[in-house]
């Protein structure tokens, strides 16, 4: 481990980690692992904590320390076939980055989150103490679910030292449609078909822009025969809609397309975010536009990026949204932000980082 | 660290509290009464209850809780007792707080797809109150005609349709729960968590050690348009266990992967009369699901593989009805136990698929040298074992080759890369192997999780983590021999 000037150590070990926790004496600068935080605190390099601990293809699992960067991960499993199904903002994150970041785009409506992949975890709390959840089978219940509470976790509880994953086979196409929609009512209509479909989208997002502009995005994978019959199926479904295009008619250009949106939610232009459920994405759609807003919503999953003029939307958006259990958050939220944003979270973040070690 | 002042006699004024919270009628005190909750599908280890107690709200639950906490007196959570390793097992006695009294499906929301349910509601009846709306619930353990979804929350439970499904946690929104200090609080909820840890996560498979649920938002899946559902044959283990690796390595996830073993044939084959063959050592039973239109051909990629793993014959389920019997015949094998056993013990191990092979023969090997039959019935899509062995507890020889056998199998799952406990959870059964699969610092750090939630060790005592049973607990004490005793 070398470091420069305190401001950053390059860490090429869990011992590492172990090391510079443990030699912050008490009330000293702040730790992180993120490539963004605080001037004064000391962010861990973790570039060189990147190998492929082990990767049974067979098992449909992959080991890996948690600075290998997402790009060399995916690169790894294309070379079986395989995808960790999680859309990729950016491929330069590490992969300890991507986990506590909790990012996701729009094949989360087919695929889940990285809380549905993660099945082992090593990290090394504020304490020093180096620490493990789970293991590497896809079925695993002993202990506490410590995997679940590590995504998303921001730093939190801990630097995320090694992560195991299960797989998925690469689909055969993906295939990605696009509808122009009229009004609130159509989407309305067109989010109630897909609802009930024939077919099975893993992607099912909608764009609202300017100038009252909608557009419903639909994706479909799985083998050629069963992409081409599902889009063929939606035209049909969706035929009350406005002219229909081809987004991205293979898989890499739907892949690419997911990581763009993705990419979107990430590179500071969104100020909001909502969580509903589904069926208020419409109004919580029309309610955004009304204000001068855009929005790109993971209408499936209720899931709504808000940027441009929302000074005044939170208020209505709450009113819209809570009486349904949703939330208006912050687009980007610091880690000390989100250590106070719920006391149940504080107190279980406090027993890995007693003495607030993670900036 | 519990205070040294719990005790497992509880006193007449606690009684009469919880009298007054559920009313006599949903209250059981007298001994023959409460024999019945003694112990729930792990028969080895046994301990009645001071008084069982039937909430029918989170309230009345809230209330018990904190009658519990005055007292000093320990509290354990329960649903149909069909837990397999002793999860509800009452560790020094108290107050069992069983949940099967709140059975209301609260909600069904098929548009934004998810139910609110009470803990007590059985797995299967969520989905049979589905029937007719193209959704289901989709984590489906073989006991779900009786177990519990407060259960299931408990243990994360799995099923044979984990493999492509998920298991419990992965569809569960949100929880509504006592805390062991005896406060309701939300984590989740329809639109899944806030901006905040993924708390709902950690609290399903927590058993019982975080508080007990009293609701639980759950996603509901849309039924697949169509099935192909298939039985493969085979004449060795090895082969089956080739065909189980050959067809995940062939970019397949099937909906369902199940393995059944000549012993569970025979056992099955006499209960329900399906025409499984009684020669071969072992079937798989294959399930693919999905759009109709890819179905055919990847059920003919499945029996491809199958033939070319060295299968005998695949048959291909011809109707609904086929289908349903031979799924029946699955999810009630542990029933069919009952003919070649007066009691059996199950293991939940679990090991990476291309180790199937070695695990298996290293059971065989067990079985022989311990002289205990056992047969194997198990989710092989996953790895993860059900090796049942049977033998008769009122025979404490029996028992303790039955421990002992079980104690090699699990140690031999965790020799080679996997776990101990896939779906039925550590409860009390497994907690001497929680050293095996972790540090100290691995421990120190759950231990740490579960003081935030249960700092006084009052709910659910002696599950889950060996130091459950340290320090100031020495007076919860197992009255009836267990585990240890019998080895």
């Amino acid at each position: 481990m070398s470091s420069s000037a305190r401001e950053s150590a390059q860490i090429t070990s869990v011992e590492d980690v172990v090391d510079v926790i443990r030699q912050q004496p008490d009330g000293a600068q702040s730790i992180t692992a993120a490539r963004e935080g605080s001037a004064t605190s000391l962010r861990l390099d973790l570039r060189g904590l990147n190998r492929v601990v082990d990767y049974p293809a067979r098992d449909m699992t992959v080991t890996v320390e948690a600075g290998m960067l997402l790009s060399d991960l995916t690169d790894l499993l294309a070379s079986e076939n395989q995808q960790l199904p999680v859309d990729v903002a950016d491929p330069t994150m590490s992969v300890g980055a991507f986990v506590a970041s909790d990012l996701a785009g729009p094949r989360q409506y087919g695929y889940g989150t990285l809380r549905d992949y993660l099945i082992g975890v090593e990290a090394v709390d504020g304490q020093g103490r180096v620490f493990h959840a789970g293991g590497r089978v896809v079925k695993n219940v002993a202990g506490y679910d410590l995997c679940r509470l590590a995504v998303g976790s921001r730093g939190t509880i801990g630097i995320l030292t090694q992560l195991t994953f299960k797989l998925r086979p690469a689909p055969e196409q993906f295939m990605i449609g696009s509808w122009q929609l009229d009004n609130r009512d159509q989407v309305a209509d067109a989010l109630g078909v897909l609802n009930t479909s024939a077919t099975r989208p893993v992607v099912q997002d909608l764009a609202c822009g300017r100038n009252n502009s909608w557009t419903l995005i639909v994706g479909v994978d799985g083998t050629e025969d069963v992409c081409a019959w599902q889009i063929e199926q939606l035209k049909s479904e969706l035929q009350g809609a406005a002219k229909s295009e081809a987004v991205a008619g293979d898989a890499a250009g739907s892949i690419s397309w997911c990581s763009d949106v993705a990419a979107n939610q990430c590179d500071g232009r969104n100020s909001l975010l909502v969580r509903t459920v589904p069926s208020l994405v419409p109004d919580v759609c029309r309610t955004i536009m009304d204000h001068g807003a855009t929005a790109h919503c993971h209408a499936g999953n209720g899931i709504i990026w808000i940027s441009g003029q929302t000074g005044s939307l939170a208020t209505p958006l709450e009113q819209l949204v809570q009486p349904h259990g949703g939330h208006v958050l912050p687009a980007a939220q610091s880690a000390s932000e989100f250590r106070r944003a719920n006391s149940w979270s504080a107190r279980t973040i406090s027993a890995f980082d007693p003495n607030k070690v993670f900036a | 660290m519990v205070s040294s002042t719990v005790t497992s006699n509880i006193p007449d004024v606690l009684l009469q509290d919880l009298a007054q919270i559920v009313g006599s009628a949903r209250l059981l005190s007298s001994r023959d009464e409460l024999l019945v909750y003694e112990c729930d599908g792990y028969v080895v280890e046994k301990n009645v209850p001071d008084v069982v107690v039937f909430p029918q709200t989170a309230d009345e639950v809230r209330r018990i809780v904190l009658a519990c906490l005055k007292h000093n007196v320990p509290f354990v959570p329960r649903g149909a007792g069909t837990s397999l390793a002793g999860g509800c097992l009452p560790v020094g006695g108290g107050v069992m707080i069983a949940l099967t009294k709140m059975n209301e499906i609260l909600d069904i929301n098929l548009r934004d797809r998810y139910a609110v349910v009470q803990p007590g509601v059985v797995n299967l009846n969520l989905t049979r109150a589905l029937a007719g709306s193209g959704f289901h619930y989709a984590p489906d353990p073989s006991s779900q005609g009786a177990c519990t979804i407060g259960g299931n929350i408990g243990t994360n439970s799995g099923g044979p349709h984990t493999l492509k499904y998920g298991v419990t946690v992965n569809h569960v929104l949100g929880v509504e729960f006592v805390s062991p200090e005896g406060r309701i609080v939300h984590f989740g909820g329809p639109c899944g968590r806030g901006d905040e840890l993924d708390l709902t996560g950690l609290f399903v498979g927590s058993e019982g050690t975080f508080g007990i649920v009293t609701k639980i938002w759950v996603r509901i899946t849309r039924n697949p348009e169509a099935y192909r559902t298939m039985l493969a044959v085979f004449d060795s283990t090895d082969d089956t266990s080739r065909a189980i690796s050959n067809i995940i390595g062939a970019g397949i996830v099937p909906a369902a992967l199940e393995m059944m073993d000549q012993g569970i044939i025979v056992a099955l084959e006499d209960a329900f009369s399906f025409g499984f063959p009684l020669d071969a050592a072992a079937v798989l039973l294959i399930e693919v699901d999905g759009l109709d239109v890819g179905l055919d051909q990847e059920a003919q990629t499945i029996t491809d593989l199958c033939t070319e793993s060295g299968a005998r014959e695949v048959r291909l389920s011809q109707t609904e009805e086929e289908r349903a019997l031979l799924w029946k015949c699955r999810k009630q094998a542990f029933g069919a136990i009952g003919r070649l056993a007066p009691s059996y013990c199950t293991q939940d191990g679990v090991v990476p698929r291309t180790r199937l092979p070695e695990i298996l023969n290293f059971i065989a090997d067990v079985g022989k040298r311990y002289e205990t039959q056992i047969v194997n019935v198990f989710h092989a899509g996953d790895g993860n074992l059900h090796p049942i062995l049977m033998f008769d507890e009122r025979d404490r020889e029996q028992v303790q080759k039955v421990m002992a056998a079980s104690d090699e199998i699990l140690e031999k799952c965790i020799e080679l890369g996997g776990s101990v406990t896939g779906e039925h959870g550590i409860g009390v059964e497994k907690i001497s192997f929680m050293n095996r699969l972790f540090t100290d610092s691995d421990l120190n750090v759950m231990e740490d999780v579960r003081r935030v939630f249960n700092p006084e060790g009052q709910c659910s005592p002696g599950k889950l983590l060996p130091t459950a049973g340290a320090c100031g607990m020495e007076h919860i004490e197992r009255v009836h021999p267990g585990r240890q005793a019998a080895m």
